[in-house]
């Protein structure tokens, strides 16, 4: 079966799915829930640190944004307050985790090792949201492709929950990403099915989550505008999607407008700093900076970034308008949209930014009917790379196991981490070789899927 | 309808079944971020200090109140010289002049830090940004009605602007607040050892005064030596003082930090103190000091040696920490006459306080009155709780 006639299998026979899933997926959901529960409670990330300073933050009740600790959009601060306050009132603050004196000379070094290390229910209690969001993934991606299958929309299923990508990124490193990007499949799904206003506030609410959601916006209106619609159709259709869009973000954003939310967000980025990113979705790469000053014309990569973000946008914006804004180019217009702005991704901290994209390849992929096993490995070479490009890394997230069970010590990995600071077995220059050539094979590898994908798009027609 | 359907969910039912229970969830985190307040099971003004014996002052005290458990806790007793004076505290940020080891990242974020760290350390000093102008006016404002003693200065971008400068007198006039009274927190270059001027189109920047620091705000000879090339590492000091370890500064970079020697013999007089951390060095006079304290006149200079960025990362949360407990835990009282005398005087007691338990505080004070202060450190932030006691 062809792309182009998966994709019209897709919208015109998902209207009804079985609530099968649990019959067909049962062994892969139970694992999949088994091998997080296993994993949340003892792995913690500098990120960790963030989100332990907001609970800290909102449990002596100040604003999310008072501090300067959260530059994120506020959503996920709102949860993580929550729990924070729940668990500070009923459990007591003992509860939250407990202060370790022997991280001292570490954290002298690293900052974002926190002195204070995550008690496991915690650690566990705030990645629920998260799994839920991997869950509720799980099953729109079961619904869209039973049609396809079921054993296809059980591998993908598969494909999606046991995906060490998913898994480390939000279990090992606490990453939420998995939450905007349940919104953004969410926006997609709604949008298929003409439910523009649920689209919007989709949308909104991953946005509201994070930020790079916006990046796919102009693909939207512009399925809207360049459709064969009437011209008064198309207004109001906008319209609708508009005002979906705008609810959510005047609920959330009204009541902050006196904090510090709008530099915290948009301006305190950090993009002069190794490793600041930005609003335009890009780390700042020595290498990459260092490359694009020694070529003549080039200033700096921050005014070159914005400009190949836009560029990539517009482009993105043309070729759908030139499909007519079907859902196929919508699709495709989301990924090239991503894999555009991912090309300045340098730091390996991020492997959380494909997870949408790899929901979108899934859905693509195996509407297609072909079990792709070759991208599933990669999936797993490439975090493995993750993990051995910052080996100390690992022993970092592993804190809150050896603070709070026997299986090792807090002191062999204070340890490990004092001697390999101080001794550099790795030298600066050769872990940013190290970094850049990860991220570079991370980007090669969605580029080479992606360009594959898009001769598609331009098959002739039948 | 199919009977079959009677079990079947259109994929936009399941859409919007998540949708709905997303919004119901994040309505009620949103909710009771807002609405539900939370409580702590510790507060220090909660606790009754009862001094049960005294004897040439030797006190004993029993407190009734849990501390937290698995926070780091201490009871500090500090002599009290005094009540705090400074009531108001201007931070200086320009962004049309240019700074040192600093930038506009560690500009904006210091306010706001300095603020909150003040709350946590009970105390809501007013903390206002400054341009050059206004800080001129401050300045002058102070001196003309005596009020120096009231105020702070914090120069987190290390470089002064050029109207405080004068080409015949020199800092005097800053020289001459300082000595007035007040208070000036530094970070960055050396003090005074340049002066920027507004950046326009025309020009502008910092300016250094002369090769040899000579003009400088401080003696310049606390600084001897300390350019010398230094590996990352190196900048990062390491060993305690008692300062540091009892009141858990946080900063410890030396990039730009005065001699520890030096600190105590400034300006000829040996009143100084290192209150950071000390970056031992194969020569013992060459060690350095992260957080500086040096009295001067009826006032204060304190420097923090590294400046807002260190090593990629800005700082400016670790020295508005610190800046905070430095004013509220009465350091610069302290320190008035010498580190020499009131550090010693300085009580540090158990880091696993228990309920109503009996301390006895075998201290030999030169003051009527003490601060004491309960320092938890829990979840990521440190809390400290002050109450002033009076000797019986």
């Amino acid at each position: 079966m062809t792309m182009r006639k998966s994709c019209n299998v897709l919208i015109s026979k998902c209207g009804n799915i079985n609530l099968d899933m649990w019959k067909n997926t049962k062994y892969i959901l139970l694992l999949g829930l088994a091998v997080r529960v296993f994993i949340a409670p003892f792995f913690s990330s500098s990120d960790i640190s963030v989100w332990y300073q907001v609970i800290s933050d909102s449990a002596q009740n100040l604003v999310i944004y008072d501090l300067l600790h959260f530059s994120y959009p506020p959503l996920w601060g709102f949860i993580l307050s929550f729990w924070g306050k729940l668990f500070v009132n009923i459990l007591g603050i003992s509860s939250v985790g407990q202060y370790v004196s022997s991280i001292e000379p570490v954290n002298a070094l690293n900052n974002y090792i926190p002195l204070n290390v995550i008690s496991p229910w915690l650690n566990l209690i705030i990645k629920i949201p998260i799994m839920l969001a991997d869950f509720a993934i799980a099953w729109l991606i079961y619904s869209l492709l039973k049609d396809t299958g079921t054993k296809i929309a059980k591998i993908a299923v598969a494909f999606w929950l046991l995906n060490p990508l998913v898994i480390s990124a939000g279990y090992i490193l606490g990453q939420f990403d998995s939450i905007p990007a349940l919104f953004m499949l969410l926006a997609l799904i709604f949008f298929w099915k003409d439910k523009r206003f649920f689209s919007g506030v989709s949308l909104s609410i991953g946005i509201l989550f994070k930020l790079y959601p916006a990046f796919v916006l102009p693909a939207y209106l512009a399925v809207l505008l360049f459709s064969n619609n009437r011209l008064k159709t198309k207004f109001r259709n906008i319209g609708e999607y508009c005002l979906g869009l705008l609810l959510p973000i005047i609920f959330v954003i009204l009541p902050m407008m006196k904090s510090h939310i709008w530099i915290e967000i948009f301006s305190r980025t950090q993009i002069s700093e190794p490793m600041g990113i930005n609003f335009w979705f890009y780390n700042f790469s020595p290498n990459i900076s260092r490359l694009l000053k020694s070529i003549p014309g080039f200033v700096t990569i921050e005014s070159f970034a914005p400009l190949l973000a836009l560029m990539i946008l517009i482009m993105s914006v043309a070729f759908i308008a030139r499909r007519h804004g079907s859902v196929q180019s919508l699709i495709f217009g989301q990924l090239a949209m991503f894999t555009g702005l991912m090309a300045f991704l340098y730091q390996n901290s991020i492997p959380q930014y494909f997870l949408f994209i790899l929901i979108l390849l899934i859905v693509i992929y195996f509407t297609d009917n072909i079990f792709r096993f070759e991208f599933f490995l990669l999936s797993i070479v490439a975090t493995l790379f993750y993990f051995s490009t910052i080996p100390t890394m690992i022993l970092a997230n592993l804190y809150p196991l050896a603070v709070y069970t026997n299986f090792i010590s807090p002191e062999y990995i204070n340890d490990y981490l004092l001697s390999y600071a101080l001794n550099k077995p790795v030298s600066l220059g050769v872990y940013y070789n190290f970094v850049t050539l990860y991220s570079g094979l991370g980007f090669s590898t969605f580029v080479l899927i992606i360009f594959k994908s898009l001769r598609y798009i331009y098959e002739p027609k039948r | 309808m199919n009977p079959r359907d009677k079990n079947r969910f259109s994929l936009v039912n399941i859409s919007s079944l998540i949708l709905y229970s997303s919004v119901i969830i994040i309505a009620v985190c949103m909710i009771s971020s807002y609405m539900v307040k939370t409580r702590f099971d510790f507060n220090v003004h909660d606790i009754t200090f009862d001094q049960t014996s005294s004897n040439d002052k030797f006190l004993s005290f029993k407190y009734e109140y849990l501390v937290p458990k698995h926070c780091k806790n201490k009871l500090i007793i500090v002599p009290k010289k005094g009540e705090n004076s400074i009531t108001r505290i201007a931070v200086f940020t320009d962004h049309n002049y240019p700074h040192s080891l600093s930038g506009d990242v560690g500009y904006f974020g210091f306010t706001n830090h300095l603020r909150a760290h003040l709350h946590y350390n009970d105390s809501d000093i007013p903390v206002t940004d400054v341009s050059a102008q206004e800080l001129f006016d401050t300045i002058s404002s102070d001196l003309a009605n005596n009020t120096a003693t009231e105020s702070a200065i914090v120069i987190q971008g290390g470089i002064l602007p050029d109207i405080l400068y004068d080409q015949n007198l020199g800092w005097e006039n800053i020289k001459k607040w300082i000595d007035k009274g007040g208070t000036m927190f530094w970070a960055g270059e050396i003090p005074g050892y340049k002066y920027g001027k507004r950046i326009t189109e025309n020009g502008g920047g910092a300016i250094s005064l002369d090769p040899g620091a000579v003009n400088s705000l401080v003696d310049s000879r606390i600084y001897y030596e300390t350019n010398q090339k230094k590996s990352d590492l190196a900048d990062t000091a390491t060993k305690n003082t008692k300062f540091s370890e009892i009141f858990d500064f946080k900063y410890f970079y030396t990039v730009r930090a005065p001699l520890a020697r030096g600190v105590k013999w400034n300006n000829g007089k040996d009143n100084g103190a290192a209150l950071g951390r000390i970056l031992p060095s194969s020569d013992q006079e060459h060690n350095l000091s992260s957080i500086s304290l040096l009295p001067t006149g009826e006032g204060n200079i304190v420097i923090f040696g590294g400046g807002i960025f260190y090593n990629s990362f800005t700082k400016e949360e670790e020295i508005a920490t610190d800046i905070a407990k430095i004013i509220n835990f009465g350091i610069l009282d302290m320190a008035e006459n010498g580190d020499a005398v009131y550090s010693e005087e300085i009580q540090q007691f158990s880091n696993n306080l228990s309920y109503g338990e009996i301390i006895d505080l075998p201290i030999s004070i030169s003051t009527d009155e003490v601060k004491i202060i309960l320092k938890s450190i829990c979840i990521a932030n440190e809390i400290n709780q002050i109450k002033s006691f009076t000797v019986k």
